[in-house]
């Protein structure tokens, strides 16, 4: 607690003590650069826990106990300072010649920057805490070679990220998560979630509770972690109190979201549907009838008639009429989000503790759902005595989440009752409600009831809702012994235990639930994972020569228990637990992964000049046979501070200059716990017994995917104030975990394996720079680019191999990886409306046809990037600050799947969707007509609407991320520290699209998908200290 | 310095520590573990029949209705997209539906291979010889589908020799890579009249037992062989088999009296071999029961101009008119027909789909007296039992033509997967629900096979017209 506020509330007891007898002091702490306050700059009396920190004057003033005389003066980036306690102080701190000299964590242990030969990104609080749900989005546009994947728009849903490409195809692409030097759970893996709803393992992590974020991306910062490095490593640890003042921050946010790009689910109005509806049928008739048929079925011979006496005959609810609904309000809302944060940290000598409770409440845009998330940690350091150290970190959060089914797995289609499913699948032509004011459930295509009968009513007659909570607790437990000949000891325990109770309610009249009377479900996940990690370290300093060492045993047991129950046939709706049905399904079972590994690893420097770096790990994994278990992972690197020679050396234009290189082997384990065992499942049944059937058809010969990596970068710094760091990366993955299609008659789709070489190569560019800095004005830019290349370099016996759904990518040497492979579209021809593709996308001379099955496959684009990036920049004015981030994308397509679906439907739809708007006056209705979109079909046989390039779409964006304008209430300074208000928006627009009416932020593997998109937040928050 | 020691102690305790990394799943077995008594074996027969009951385009979801979506005996009322690609003939190489069966019939090919492989290790006792019939008798039931899906009928062709006129012949375990070719259509039969005949002869010792429903019988096998004889041509084999069934079988036709109730019930008096379909494993929503009712998808509703419904609508007097349901769909105008075959036994969902009948025997025969024999007097004794047995104060007729034969498949097997067979292994033409005529070996006839198949092997030969 404050002394102020300790005083304070001493004063209001009148509990004033006449023990005190102190001398009160204060100061002004300025830069000896450029004489500018500075602020924040921690003050403390030495030996004690007094001290404060200076104001946005530079200023400070606390009381010094009696028999105290000397003040300690440090900040980051600067010298310490002590000197005797005295009124009136003035005190110009030098800038540390070692300021860009960072500690950062890396793998089993902290490096200075300044020494580290690996290539490894820092994240620093400040830019993570911004973002309150999502740990991952903070990464977007901030660090180069990192892509950051969209997530589905619903609060609390699972996002991946891809840090230098891809580096796998079956395997996992998403990288290791190490918390406080235990990995953790990070990714669902489809064993903690069902299928039925996304939901993100890391959104059970608080932001705020994190001190920094290390990205690990080449073989010497993460081959320590051997066989699950190949995607990068995160490494996150959280905060620490320090010695001296106890801080308490109250951090708070609030505001609300929206969909981005609404124009991405714009509608036909009733007009315009009705007229495609009725063109649709036309076409129909022309296609499938003579004119005598048309006359005995509809007393005309004329087939414009015949398709409008159609359209009127119960496709529509009110064919006649002039009612035109816009059913986007009904379905989507502006959404409300709050998020409050409380934490204390503090410390002595001997003990330093942080406290930190949060609380978040996200409403997502899709009415009914909703994210909370509840966190607590407390987090302890404590030495012991001169030889043991020991820390203790407990976290526990619960969070809960209310919504809907999505599309967990993208290739399933388009689910009946997901929101955009549902918006498309109601009928322009119904009201939404009746006279007596209730809501009109009589207003879709198909199966679907009114959107406000459906969302957000849990107990409704036609509600169907899916909730969790989701329950995490994160337990370390570590010990450090230091032992003579300076050796250190150091073990750590980490225990996650995560459970996900998940629960599914259709009521008897719902959509969904209606022909089995009702169905509830419920799925209790739990992921238990002990970590136990044993370490043994050497530092020793002689001469010149600097020396460490690590080795250790690191074991780890991963269980997920599962167990699922259901009823059917419920007799209300308004009770949606199981006893309330008839008992239905039932399931359980066990999963279990383990790893154990021996690592080691070895540095030296001399002088600070030449560095050198060994590691090395050997992993053995449950999840590979006997026989092919176990595998080694290494690296060498080696770096050189050119700034240290002695010819640079206080040249201020090589601030610091450092050249380093790595080469190593990093590894990837299949995602399945016994993929490799060939299996006959149990679970299955047949009339009233037991079924057993061949499941798995194994690969005992299955093996490690390894890559090989290569780093080579170097880091300057110009007049301490411009950092420049570039890198060459080039990582060859051999031995790819790759699912690869078989023919069906092996009885099997696709059988796990070790085929071919992937090869990612890139640059990454980062710039980070000082450009203003004096007394009232600062403006800071930070800048990154990648320039990446994911190339397929071998397939077993040279063949393409062709994958996904529909075969619409294609593996094939020399090609990008994720290259979408599809017929290729020329357009519609203005004779007959009709839409044309070309027979051979390599020879255009062999002509076109209409038909898309007879249309031959090409390249026609791809979903990796050539450039992307982020652009930050930082202005401060006196109180104010002012900061704006952009992103970038250049390079890559999508895969349109709601296009496919809503706009390029022609006329397949009928019946069951509308049409996206910009349909409507773009197809074809008479010969001549140079259009966008054929004339529509119903029961189309050219299926022109297939996948084609047609729905492959440019995705290259400038997209505005992030606007925060933020003032420092120079208010109530002698009661608190600071006081912070900001607004802030976040996706508010883009500055360049090069697709319309499609928001670019697509998963990683370019699939846009049917669910929520990405949203747009308007918030207010505030940051309080004292 | 003794607590250092203790400390060493305590590290080196700790790394040592358990550290084993050998895991089992907990709901499969290994494979070589997973078939070792006959109980074990019996659990794998089983799952072929699982295999076929949840997914679509099965014997238990659009499958079991396709041969009747093709003609337009049959419309569809709502259209929910998810039958009506067959009724408008435009599945395409990419579809969906051509592929599950594809891959699931395959699919339970492969578990009878690789079944029949590991119970070579067991003793052969007379249940494991049982058993390895069923599996031989699936074998052949699903490649002899498959040949109705994907292939020509033989007596709809020229030259049931011509190269890649058949299908894939899968009869053993065959490793990841397989790359194989389609067989003629001569061998394609062959194999599966084979196969069915190893099928008997592994089931004769049991062929007296007491039926069970859901499993094949020596004389399910039989059955079974004398429909593919008769697709294939071989008359005089059909009308064999189809005797000895109708005579040693042990089954009785269906009556007036227990006709309607037949179709509420599992295993009953004509039911040869059916598929056990349960509450727990279904298609579901594309289920038979789930396109037939009105408040399903209603996709799958006898047409008001077709032969059947006419026939039914006129005729009281035969039992079947009570086999069809008069509703109204929400949304569409005016009451439409349905059949009625599957009201389900609990829930729409839940029907056994009848995979061979005793009628389905007597027409056989009726059919093989008049192409083999022509002989229209014979063939008349078996179209008269089953009239007897449906039409109150039915009176024999003396002879019959094959037009009469396929006039009795529409109105005993509507939704059972027959009529277009029907016709076009006649060399007739239908009718589809888009006004097209469709001739016997038209392209449309036969589904494309999945391009996946060819993406994968280009050698696969694909059927003309896709």
């Amino acid at each position: 607690m404050s002394k102020r506020l300790a005083l304070l509330l001493m004063t209001l007891f009148l509990v004033v003590g006449g023990a005190f007898s102190q001398t009160r002091v204060n100061g002004t702490v300025m830069s000896k650069d450029d004489g500018e306050p500075v602020i924040g700059a921690s003050v403390l009396v030495v030996g004690t826990n007094v001290g404060t920190v200076t104001n946005s004057e530079g200023q400070f003033s606390l009381n010094v106990p009696a028999g105290k005389k000397t003040l300690r003066i440090s900040y980051i980036g600067m010298e310490t300072l002590e000197l005797p306690a005295s009124a009136n102080m003035r005190i110009l701190l030098t800038s540390d010649h070692n300021s860009l000299d960072e500690v950062i964590v890396v793998a089993y242990g902290t490096a200075k920057k300044s020494s580290f030969t690996g290539s490894a990104t820092a994240m620093k609080e400040k830019d993570m805490s911004a973002q309150k749900g999502s740990l991952v989005k903070s990464l977007e546009g901030k660090v180069a070679g990192v892509r950051v994947g969209s997530s589905i728009g619903d609060p609390g849903a699972d996002q991946n990220i891809q840090i230098r490409g891809i580096g796998s195809i079956n395997g996992s692409t998403q990288p290791l998560y190490v918390i406080d030097g235990v990995p953790v759970l990070a990714n669902s893996d489809g064993y903690m979630s069902s299928s039925i709803k996304s939901q993100s393992i890391l959104a059970t992590l608080n932001p705020n509770d994190i001190e920094s974020m290390t990205i690990l991306k080449d073989a010497a910062a993460a081959s320590l972690y051997g066989s699950r490095a190949a995607n990068g490593v995160v490494i996150i640890t959280t905060k620490k109190g320090a010695k001296g003042k106890t801080n308490v921050h109250y951090d708070m946010q609030i505001g609300t979201q929206q969909i981005a790009k609404k124009s991405a689910m714009n509608t036909m109005n009733a007009a315009q549907l009705k007229e495609y509806y009725t063109d649709a049928l036309t076409h129909f008739f022309e296609l499938n009838y003579t004119e005598d048929d048309l006359f005995a079925d509809y007393g005309t011979r004329d087939f414009a008639e015949a398709g409008k006496l159609e359209a009127a005959s119960g496709w529509f609810h009110d064919y006649d009429g002039t009612t035109s609904t816009d059913w986007f309000d009904q379905v989507y809302h502006n959404a409300l989000t709050q998020d409050h944060q409380l934490s204390i940290d503090g410390g002595n000598d001997k003990t330093k503790f942080y406290v930190g409770l949060g609380y978040n409440d996200s409403e997502g845009v899709v009415k009914g759902t909703q994210f909370q998330r509840y966190s607590g940690r407390v987090n302890l350091d404590h030495q012991v005595n001169d030889w043991l150290k020991i820390g203790v970190k407990q976290m526990i959060s619960f969070s809960d989440t209310k919504g809907l089914r999505d599309q967990g797995d993208q290739e399933q289609g388009f689910g009946t009752t997901t929101p955009w499913s549902v918006l498309y699948s109601l009928d322009p032509t119904a009201v939404n409600k009746n006279a007596d004011g209730s809501y009109n459930n009589d207003v879709a295509f198909g199966k679907v009831a009114n959107p406000n009968n459906m969302f957000g009513v849990e107990s409704g007659e036609y509600a169907e809702f899916v909730k969790s909570n989701m329950m995490r607790s994160m337990s370390n437990l570590e010990a450090e012994v230091k032992l003579p000949y300076d050796l250190v000891a150091r073990t750590i325990f980490g225990y996650d235990y995560t459970n996900n109770k998940l629960q599914e309610f259709w009521s008897p009249l719902s959509v969904n639930g209606e022909s089995l009377g009702g169905l509830g479900q419920r799925w209790d996940f739990t992921s238990k994972t002990l970590t136990s990690s044993t370490t043994l370290g050497y530092n020793h300093q002689f001469g010149k020569h600097s020396v460490s060492a690590l080795g250790g045993y690191e074991y780890e047991k991963r269980q997920m228990p599962y167990l699922t129950a259901s009823a059917k046939g419920y007799g209300t709706y308004k009770l949606p637990e199981l006893s309330n049905g008839q008992s239905y399904q039932t399931g359980s079972a066990i999963y279990e992964a383990m790893l154990s590994s021996w690592l080691g690893k070895a540095d030296y420097n001399y002088d600070n000049k030449y560095y050198a770096g060994l590691s090395f790990r050997r992993d053995g994994s449950s999840r590979l046979a006997k026989d092919n278990r176990w595998s080694n992972f290494w690296s060498v690197s080696a770096a050189w501070r050119i700034s240290q020679e002695s010819f640079l050396q206080d040249n201020p234009l090589f601030s610091d200059l450092k050249l380093r290189a790595s080469y190593g082997t990093n590894g990837n384990l299949p995602t399945g716990m016994y993929q490799y065992m060939p299996q006959y499942a149990t679970s299955g049944g047949y009339g009233a017994n037991g079924a057993y059937y061949w499941s798995t058809p194994g690969n005992e010969a299955l093996t490690w995917e390894k890559s090989k990596n290569f780093n080579v970068g170097f880091d300057w710094t110009l007049f301490n104030r411009v950092s420049l760091t570039l890198e060459y990366y080039k990582k060859m993955t051999d031995d790819l975990i790759f699912s690869t299609p078989v023919s069906y008659v092996t009885g099997f789709g696709s059988n796990i394996n070790n085929i071919g070489k992937l090869e990612n190569s890139g640059l990454e560019f980062s710039v980070s720079s000082q450009n203003i800095r004096t007394k009232d004005f600062s403006w800071t830019t930070d800048f990154n680019l990648t320039w990446q290349k994911i190339e397929v370099k071998e397939l077993p016996g040279g063949d393409d191999v062709q994958y996904g759904d529909g075969n619409m990518y294609l593996l094939r040497e020399g090609e990008s990886m994720h290259t979408f492979y599809l017929p290729e579209w020329k357009g519609v021809d203005p004779e007959t409306g009709l839409g044309e593709f070309w027979l051979d996308p390599s020879d255009h001379s062999k002509g076109t046809t209409n038909y898309y099955a007879k249309a031959g496959k090409g390249k026609v684009g791809k979903a990796v990037p050539d450039v992307l990036g982020g652009m930050t920049n930082t202005f401060r004015y006196k109180d104010f600050d002012l900061s704006f981030m952009i992103s970038y994308q250049f390079g890559a397509d999508m895969f349109d799947y709601p296009g496919y679906f809503l706009t390029f439907s022609d006329g397949v739809r009928v019946g069951s969707f509308n049409v996206h708007e910009s349909v409507a006056g773009n197809y074809w209705k008479q010969p001549g007509d140079v259009v966008e979109f054929p004339k529509p079909i119903y029961g189309n046989p050219y299926r022109s609407d297939r996948f084609s390039s047609r729905t492959i779409r440019s995705t290259d964006n400038i997209r505005v991320r992030d606007i925060t304008l933020g003032y420092n209430v120079p208010l109530f300074k002698q009661y608190i520290n600071s006081l912070r208000v900001y607004f802030r928006t976040t996706n508010p627009f883009m500055i360049y699209c090069a697709t319309k009416d499609v928001d670019p932020d697509v998963d990683v593997n370019g699939y846009r998908q049917t669910d929520t998109p990405p949203t747009r937040q308007f918030l207010f928050g505030l940051n309080l200290t004292f | 310095m003794k607590k250092i020691y203790l400390v060493l102690g305590l590290v080196a305790g700790l790394s040592l520590s358990s550290c084993s990394l050998d895991s089992e799943p907990t709901t499969s077995l290994g494979e070589g573990v997973a078939i070792t008594t006959e109980s074990d074996l019996q659990y794998a027969v089983n799952g072929i029949g699982y295999l076929m009951s949840e997914d679509r385009m099965l014997y238990g979801s659009e499958f079991g209705l396709y041969a009747d979506l093709l003609t337009n005996e049959f419309k569809y009322v709502d259209d929910y997209g998810q039958s009506t690609a067959i009724a408008r003939y435009t599945l395409t190489k990419y579809d969906e539906l051509p592929d599950y069966a594809y891959a699931d019939m395959y699919g339970a090919i492969a578990n009878c291979n690789k079944a029949l492989e590991l119970s070579e290790a067991l003793e052969q006792t007379e249940t494991v010889d049982k058993l390895r019939g069923q599996l031989y008798a699936w074998r052949a039931l699903l490649h002899f589908d498959l040949a109705r899906l994907f292939a020509h009928i033989p007596t709809a062709v020229d030259d049931v020799n011509a190269a890649n006129s058949g299908i894939v012949l899968s009869d053993h375990v065959v490793a990841p890579d397989f790359k194989g070719d389609r067989a003629t259509l001569a061998q394609t039969y062959k194999q599966i009249t084979d196969d069915f005949t190893q099928a008997m002869n592994l089931l004769e010792a049991s062929k007296d037992e007491k039926k069970e429903t859901g499993y094949f019988n020596y004389y399910a096998a039989l059955a079974l062989r004398a429909r593919a004889n008769l697709y294939a041509g071989n008359y005089a084999e059909a009308l064999a088999d189809a005797k000895e069934v109708i005579k040693n079988g042990g089954y009785e036709l269906y009556t007036p009296s227990n006709y309607v109730k037949a179709w509420e019930q599992e295993g009953t008096s004509e039911s040869i071999f059916e598929l056990l379909i349960t509450a727990n494993y279904n298609a579901q929503r594309n289920s038979l029961g789930y396109y037939t009712d009105a408040s399903g998808y209603p996709e799958a509703a006898l047409d008001e101009d077709g032969n059947i419904l006419t026939y039914l609508k006129a005729n009281p007097a035969d039992v079947r008119s009570k086999m069809i349901k008069e509703q109204a769909v929400k949304g569409v105008a005016g009451t439409h027909f349905f059949p009625a075959k599957y009201p389900g036994r609990d829930g729409l969902y839940v029907n056994n789909p009848k995979i061979i009948r005793l009628s389905e025997v007597y027409l056989i025969a009726a059919e093989a007296e008049l192409k083999g024999n022509n002989d229209g007097a014979k063939a008349a004794f078996y179209i008269n039992e089953i009239e007897k047995n449906r039409v109150t104060g039915y009176t024999d007729v003396a002879t019959v033509t094959i037009d009469d034969v396929i006039a009795e498949y529409e109105k005993e097997f509507f939704a059972e997967n027959q009529i277009a067979f029907a016709y076009w292994r006649n060399k007739k033409s239908i009718t589809n629900q888009v006004n097209n005529v469709i001739n016997c070996n038209d392209n449309q006839t036969i589904l494309p096979i999945p391009q996946r198949e060819i993406d994968f092997y280009p050698g696969l030969v694909q059927n003309t017209g896709y």
